[in-house]
């Protein structure tokens, strides 16, 4: 996320503190948001997010938001839709603001533990997880006082124990828990567990696939990307996945080809900028091109020429036509 | 992470070799060289840099032949290329001599160089204690035209360049994908390397333009190699020798040696003395190895610890130094997002 920060009209003096606050905080809203004024924002955000049009539900909540700074919904939508859209850091922004309004905001809690997992922020994540248990109604007399992660887990196996059904929240808890102690199948059990109350969560699915990824089971991930992408075929962040599997099973053809898929979706609403593309797509797309000894493309790659590149790596016959594309 | 940061320590020969490798060959990496000292004040600078070479114990014949011919035919090209000059890579002929027959007459690297044969009798004749010798033609790279140049194409090619010391590889893992420790007798701290040791050298450097040929004792203590701007005549192999200091007896026992090979030089003006510190060890190490740096396994790729043969194994050894980062790259797990 490279974007500039909102500019606000003089008379929203208010809002542009609260602007200048969040900058401190590091959000960087859109600036060229054709929704600024939009009157439905944060209801059209959720249609076009069912759509699997994730930019352009970003923009809406973005609107949303800076229409009413305190909408914690709205920073909680946000910040799990910029999680779905590959930009891990404007998620824990979002939600980290969501929770300073509502602190007991419990999926916006599970989403940030996911978030600082990814991240590698064990003992963020372990806190965020911490926070859910003692917001829970139903597990908050299994809440630790303190102590690490360890004392943790324990209670969590003991929680998992206890209860006489599935919470697919829990196991979520518990599958978050486990990758960060790179317990990989028992988390991949529990993703499991929670996948058969909510077979149709394409968030689960991606869960669950990321985590056999992560544990070295490429080919199964697959399988879960492929489920999640049929429920929701924008969701950015599993395409991303997919291809970072593509690539660790030496696919490279296949990978640079979803990575382009992502950023051509990032980039469909045509009123957003480059700014709207997750970095951490590009990267992958450069790691995946380089792999491929095509030389020629690497200035494209380099300058982030989506166009060009989409042109000469996509299509059945891209190897034979390189010169078409006038690389 | 916008790319794969590779950061590579080092700016002597072996450093920018690979630095240039790297980033000419992996131009979707960031690459960023990082040294305390850099030319004229780095050790190659002082190197005759003339190309030949002995054989390592621990490196197979193939490996060394592949080192040594991949830099030979890359500086043969700059030779004869227009950037000979501004590169400070020129072709030379000489003679390598004997005072016993060696076990083998003919080195692994004869048929690199040019036009390689034993000298006759009547060449001998001139070296009267000396019963042996090797005549044949290669190149001189000079490393303070050299290493200025190799910069410059490193930079073109989109390298960063930074001036500091770096105290060891924790310093870096925060910062960058993947290490490469060019840093020669430094990866005795920045490795903990034991086995890498100084192997001081002293020369002068004379003025004697009307010498062209370059004479060396096979047993690689006295030498005498013209050069573009100056001769370089030396020398000493003082193992674990860590002085930096010009050593006057030193210094008498080189014009001795050298004046005995060739008595011209005794009328030459002495322009300059140097001292350096070869970093040497029983064979090059060139090799990958995950190093647990601030709880993360950070791949490194070590090159160093070419003796007195730096540069005329720089380019090979940096080929391969680069073969082994691309691996890194393919290795290096992609994480997948929750």
């Amino acid at each position: 996320m490279g974007g500039v920060c909102k500019r606000m009209s003089p008379r929203n003096w208010k809002n542009q503190v609260l602007a200048a606050v969040h900058l401190l905080q590091g959000y960087y809203f859109n600036s060229k948001n054709p929704y600024r004024d939009w009157p439905n924002a944060f209801a059209e955000s959720q249609e076009n997010a069912r759509e699997g049009d994730l930019n352009a539900a970003v923009l809406l909540l973005e609107a949303a938001i800076l229409q009413d700074p305190q909408d914690s919904e709205a920073w909680q939508l946000l910040g799990m839709t910029q999680a779905e859209n590959e930009n891990e850091q404007a998620a824990i922004m979002s939600l980290q603001r969501c929770l300073e309004l509502r602190p007991n905001n419990l999926p916006a809690l599970m989403a940030l533990a996911v978030s600082f997992t990814n991240s590698s922020m064990q003992r963020e994540a372990c806190d965020a997880l911490r926070r859910w248990i003692g917001h829970n109604a139903r597990y908050k007399h299994l809440a630790p006082d303190s102590g690490g992660p360890l004392q943790e887990q324990r209670r969590h196996d003991a929680a998992l124990f206890n209860v006489d059904f599935v919470d697919p929240d829990l196991q979520t808890g518990l599958g978050v828990l486990f990758n960060l102690s790179n317990d990989f199948n028992k988390a991949v059990e529990a993703f499991t567990a929670a996948l058969s109350v909510r077979p149709r969560d394409y968030l689960l699915w991606n869960r669950l696939g990321a985590t056999l990824a992560n544990g070295d089971r490429s080919e199964e991930a697959m399988e879960a990307y492929s489920r999640a992408l049929d429920l929701q075929p924008g969701f950015i962040r599993s395409r991303y996945n997919l291809g970072i599997s593509c690539i660790n099973l030496g696919l490279h053809r296949e990978a640079v080809s979803n990575f382009l898929t992502a950023l051509n979706q990032q980039r469909r609403s045509q009123r957003c900028g480059h700014q709207q593309m997750s970095a951490n797509i590009w990267a992958a797309l450069r790691i995946a091109i380089s792999m491929m000894d095509r030389p020629e493309l690497f200035q494209a790659a380099k300058a982030g020429d989506l166009d060009l590149l989409t042109r000469c790596l996509t299509g059945p016959s891209d190897w034979t036509e390189q010169k078409q594309c006038g690389v | 992470l916008s790319s794969v940061r590779v950061v590579v320590v080092g700016a002597g020969v072996v450093g920018f070799s690979t630095a240039v490798c790297i980033a000419e060959s992996l131009p979707l990496c960031s690459v960023t060289l990082l040294a305390e000292t850099f030319s004229p004040d780095t050790t190659s600078d002082g190197a005759a840099g003339i190309l030949f070479s002995s054989t390592f114990p621990d490196i197979s014949l193939e490996r060394q032949k592949c080192w040594f011919k991949d830099s030979f035919d890359h500086l043969l090209a700059i030779a004869q290329s227009p950037h000979s000059s501004e590169a400070g890579v020129v072709l030379i002929s000489g003679w390598q001599i004997f005072k016993e027959v060696p076990a083998d007459k003919k080195p692994f690297w004869w048929d690199t160089v040019i036009g390689f044969r034993f000298m006759t009798d009547r060449e001998l004749r001139r070296f009267p204690e000396y019963k042996f010798g090797q005549g044949f033609t290669t190149l001189k790279c000079e490393c303070s035209s050299y290493l200025p140049w190799l910069e410059k194409r490193f930079r073109k090619a989109g390298g960063l360049v930074e001036k500091r010391k770096v105290n060891s590889l924790e310093d870096l893992s925060h910062h960058y994908d993947v290490i490469v420790n060019c840093s020669g007798l430094g990866s005795k701290l920045l490795a903990g390397d034991h086995k890498v040791y100084p192997v001081r050298g002293q020369v002068l450097k004379m003025e004697a333009p009307w010498l062209k040929h370059f004479i060396r004792d096979g047993d690689g203590k006295t030498y005498i190699f013209p050069g573009i701007h100056s001769v370089t005549v030396g020398g000493t192999r003082q193992v674990d020798d860590w002085r930096l200091q010009v050593d006057e007896r030193d210094k008498e026992s080189i014009l001795a040696r050298c004046s005995r090979l060739e008595p011209s030089l005794s009328s030459a003006r002495v322009l300059s003395n140097w001292v350096g510190l070869r970093p040497g060890r029983r064979s090059p190490r060139v090799e990958k190895e995950l190093v647990l740096l601030q709880g993360r396994r950070v791949p490194v790729v070590h090159n160093y610890g070419h003796g007195g043969l730096g540069v005329g194994l720089a380019w090979g050894t940096a080929l391969d130094a680069f073969g082994l980062v691309r691996q890194c790259l393919h290795d290096m797990p992609l994480q997948a997002k929750l």
